[in-house]
């Protein structure tokens, strides 16, 4: 606390982070949040597309009746189709994840 | 016998690879990261490994033959378990640059109450995860070498708690990697030889499903020397 108080230089964000300003804890809260919103997105993605389909099923009874290459559409639909929807949306969600880090990242190193 | 050898091989091999990941367990970052040293398609592997877990592969294939093919929905489950393991977990655990999450949760929260709460959940969950790995141990072990039920409970349970002393996470992982090829390989063979064994995939597929096949009273044996056939009833329920 030798520092000389006022108005010199403004501090960069980079330094308001590492000082753990008020300041800097808004940069670092907004990305935090940001990062939470992303993933309550992609796990409500996943969810509502994995989700319908017993409403699917349920509502069109005939889909249940339908037979794709000899075997039950229901059957077919669960075995084949989704396990590489998981692997997408987890790409997805990875390249976004990784492009929010990376603006904060040009944000704090900024000047 | 040749079941009891090849049980004693598989472990063998997992005692090998976990007593040569010891040589880099030196460091936390070692234990529980492996310093950050695993390539992914390394890591893919034992993570698949963990997902061939006796609950889901042999648990699966016993409530499919019970109840029917919408057990389907609970490997499913699992899978999506790694979604939310990745939004949830992964990405916060390595951004903040925590290893478990009981050190992420005092961290984050400043709260050493939370961390215990955190270590609590955790434990249980463990816990009851273990449950019916060890039965599946025990049914195993016990059925291909005649020993008593708990002789096999204790032996995995050993084996797993030497590997994971022995090598930390590098160890856990070269580990789990070899058993996925050794289970992969172990559930594709059987079922492709009983596919066509039993006449080929359409034929059975369109029965799947739709019919239970329903082993005799005895038990169900099939000999591998000549064609068998198993007889789907028309009214399964």
């Amino acid at each position: 606390m030798t520092e000389e108080p006022g108005p010199a230089r403004p501090r960069t964000p980079r330094e308001e982070l590492a000082e753990g300003t008020p300041h800097g804890d808004v940069y670092l809260g907004r990305l935090i949040r940001a990062q939470l919103r992303l993933s309550l997105l992609a796990l409500g993605a996943f969810g509502g597309l994995v989700g319908s389909l017993p409403l699917l099923f349920l509502l069109w009874p005939a889909l249940q009746d339908l037979d794709l290459l000899g075997v039950p559409l229901p059957v077919l639909v669960l075995a084949a189709p989704l396990f590489p929807l998981i692997v997408v949306i987890g790409l997805l969600y990875q390249r976004r994840a990784d492009a929010l880090d990376e603006t904060f990242r040009d944000v704090v190193t900024y000047e | 016998m040749i079941a009891a050898a090849a049980v004693v091989a598989v472990a063998a091999g997992a005692i090998g690879l976990g007593v040569w990941g010891v040589r880099l367990a030196r460091t936390t970052s070692d234990l529980y990261v492996a310093s950050r040293a695993i390539t992914p398609w390394w890591n893919a592997a034992a993570i698949s490994g963990e997902y061939l877990s006796a609950a889901s592969f042999l648990g699966i294939a016993g409530l499919a033959m019970k109840l029917g093919a919408s057990v389907l929905w609970l490997p499913l489950g699992f899978a999506a378990g790694y979604l939310a393991l990745l939004f949830f977990v992964a990405a916060p655990l390595r951004r903040f640059g925590a290893y478990t999450i009981p050190d992420f949760a005092e961290a984050r929260l400043s709260s050493p109450r939370v961390r215990l709460v955190a270590a609590v959940v955790v434990l249980t969950i463990g816990g009851f995860y273990l449950v019916p790995q060890l039965k599946g141990a025990g049914l195993t072990i016990g059925s291909v070498s005649g020993t008593p039920y708990w002789v096999g409970v204790v032996a995995v349970a050993a084996l797993v708690a030497l590997t994971v002393a022995l090598g930390g996470m590098r160890g856990v992982t070269y580990v789990q990697a070899y058993q996925y090829w050794v289970k992969t390989f172990g559930i594709a063979l059987p079922a492709c030889i009983l596919l066509i064994h039993l006449g080929g995939l359409p034929e059975r597929a369109a029965l799947f499903g739709r019919e239970l096949p329903r082993a005799p009273p005895d038990g169900l044996v099939v000999e591998l020397d000549d064609p068998q056939r198993v007889e789907f009833p028309t009214n399964a329920r």
